[in-house]
């Protein structure tokens, strides 16, 4: 029976070691301030160009150029925070050249997906 | 290992100058009138970190609707909150903001099951439909956490292990708790609804939060005198018969599987249980657990301070310390996936088979190891009280915590009639910390004195102290 129960135990805690964060209230964090991961496990820039046909959209910021893909899972939300407005959910259309965004990276080692994006609220106009 | 205070040079005990007792009396009325507050602040860093975050988990409300971490995680109720605590509070207690903030009225609490069942409402699979995507769960104790929310798959925070945003750690716990319980509006919007704390903030809550409790798990087996405590421990421990000990490694929150395998996640089948109790009132939807959507696992709780600290499991499904050890011997635990990973492990592919007599001796030794862990709880307070404890609230609190460890180490024991000469011991180290709490210049005595009766019990309860 030991060697099936390995399998199970294996089996079992395969998950452990996925994601263990909440995303639910993420979405209310302003961009830049999601806490112990802005910084280390995002990037934050401009957007510079969309590839809609590969959903990748390329980023320009202090740290330099990146370029991250979007799954069709992957949430969107729009901080609209310094207007005093609830956060959006958005979707991959909202990803327009020169909006300020904040990637998280799902795997912050590889740097090619995103595990989920903000985008700035654009400014009300005048 | 953390200490909320380290000892510093003890000055002369004014308790131990006689005196007259009323004179003792109204010096010391004069003395909390003039000073304001009751001691020294604490001197070293990581101390005065551990009180300042103290004073943020009692008293900051983060600009939202009154609520703090203490208003559902109460120091006298063991960081969490039962319905019958809750029935002592008043109607405005911002616990029941939503009986009373029109804002909150809709999709933030379901009052009946708060008054009820003591369950708070979570949005944890998202807040785009707030109607109807929402979950009801119990509020855990925060004790014991520096080594229960460890994990190889990192920090573990809340009953499914993913309570926290941002990195998932306890550090960034009170920045979703923030978000989800203390909103003025159903908005949630940072700088309106409420302020996110700072990284200060967040650094000075953690300290706090690890500071409380066990700082090391158990090392089983115990010396226990009682018998059927005793053989209570010897069926948790045994992996053929009550198997507790797989999952809860020295009565903690790490399980040895494949080999020490840390905090996990589980699917027991809470579930699927028949006829619990938030169902039976309605209104209570399913709970997913782990991830969004989830895969139907909980985090494993330590239990060091399990029999204290009822209703138990994520949904507060069972009231009584009995009722939860007894889930592991029915179909619903049996018939689960952690079910059938123990029947896996066994050699005879047996899974959990307890008569009555058997689950009695288990929550017996539960119940004496969480008295134990309360005597010393207190004593260490005690010691902290003779010393000094910063803020005349920072000081009532102390002495709340003491004052309720005290009742706790008595009802758990009383509860299952064990060690009565030990509850006898237990009633005179209540009355004397009250003597404590009561004074400021007979304060040390009166706690050492408690320290004394606190002891005794111990004594009678394990072989060496």
């Amino acid at each position: 029976m030991r060697g099936p129960g390995m399998a199970i135990v294996f089996a079992v805690l395969a998950g452990a070691g996925t994601a263990h964060a909440q995303r639910a209230t993420e979405r209310y964090i302003p961009l830049g301030q999601s806490p112990g991961v802005s910084g280390p496990r995002t990037v934050i820039g401009t957007i510079v160009a969309v590839e809609p046909s590969e959903r990748r959209i390329d980023l320009e910021g202090p740290a330099g150029r990146a370029s991250v893909r979007l799954e069709e899972s992957t949430p969107v939300w729009i901080d609209r925070h310094a207007a005093g407005l609830p956060s959006e959910t958005g979707s991959f259309a909202d990803c327009q050249v020169g909006r300020m965004a904040e990637v998280a990276y799902a795997d912050p080692e590889a740097r090619q997906h995103a595990a989920w994006l903000k985008l700035r609220a654009e400014a009300p106009a005048p | 290992m953390t200490r909320l205070t380290e000892p510093g040079p003890r000055a002369a005990d004014p308790g131990d100058v006689r005196t007259g007792g009323r004179l003792v009396a109204v010096a010391d009325t004069l003395f909390l009138v003039a000073c304001g507050v009751s001691a020294r602040p604490p001197q070293d860093p990581q101390a005065a970190l551990v009180a300042r975050g103290e004073r943020i988990f009692f008293e900051e409300t983060f600009d939202g609707n009154g609520r703090t971490c203490g208003t559902c995680h109460r120091a006298e109720e063991n960081f969490s909150i039962s319905p019958a605590f809750i029935a002592t509070l008043p109607a405005d207690d911002p616990l029941f903001v939503a009986e009373f903030q029109p804002a909150l009225a809709e999709n933030f609490e379901k009052p009946e099951l708060m008054r009820r069942f003591g369950l708070i409402l979570e949005n944890l699979d998202g807040f785009d439909d707030l109607a109807h995507r929402f979950v009801m769960r119990g509020v855990p104790h925060v004790l014991g956490l520096r080594h229960s929310v460890a994990s190889p798959a990192g920090p573990r925070t809340g009953w499914s292990g993913d309570g926290a945003p941002g990195d998932g750690s306890l550090r960034s716990f009170a920045v979703g708790a923030v978000i989800q319980h203390f909103t003025k509006t159903l908005n949630r919007v940072p700088g309106v609804d409420f302020r996110l704390p700072t990284g200060d903030e967040l650094d000075a809550l953690e300290a706090f939060q690890l500071s409380l409790g066990p700082q090391q798990d158990l090392a089983l087996p115990l010396p226990l005198r009682d018998p059927v405590a005793r053989r209570g421990q010897e069926i948790f421990l045994d992996p053929a018969v009550g198997k507790c000990a797989l999952c809860h490694v020295n009565a903690g929150a790490d399980a040895d599987l494949a080999g020490r395998v840390g905090n996990q996640n589980f699917d027991t089948g809470i579930e699927r249980l028949p006829d619990r109790p938030a169902e039976l009132l309605g209104g209570s939807p399913p709970d997913d657990g782990f991830g969004t959507p989830g895969d139907g696992t909980f985090n494993t709780p330590p239990l060091l301070e399990a029999a204290d600290t009822a209703p138990f499991f994520h949904d507060n499904a069972v009231a009584t310390l009995e009722a939860a050890v007894a889930f592991y011997d029915g179909e619903a635990f049996n018939s689960s996936p952690a079910g059938r990973l123990l029947a896996s492990l066994d050699p005879e592919g047996a899974s959990i088979e307890l008569d009555a007599t058997q689950i009695a001796a288990i929550a017996s030794f539960l119940r004496v190891i969480n008295s134990l862990e309360n005597i010393r709880s207190s004593i260490e307070l005690l010691e902290r009280a003779a010393d000094g404890l910063g803020s005349r609230r920072a000081g009532a609190r102390a002495f709340a915590r003491i004052l309720a460890d005290i009742d706790d180490a008595r009802g758990v024991l009383a509860g299952a009639g064990l060690h009565p000469d030990a509850v006898a011991h237990l009633k005179r180290a209540r009355a004397m910390a009250k003597e404590a709490s009561e004074s400021h210049f007979l304060r040390g005595r009166h706690a050492r004195k408690a320290i004394g009766e606190l002891e005794q019990a111990r004594g009678l309860m394990t072989e060496s102290s």
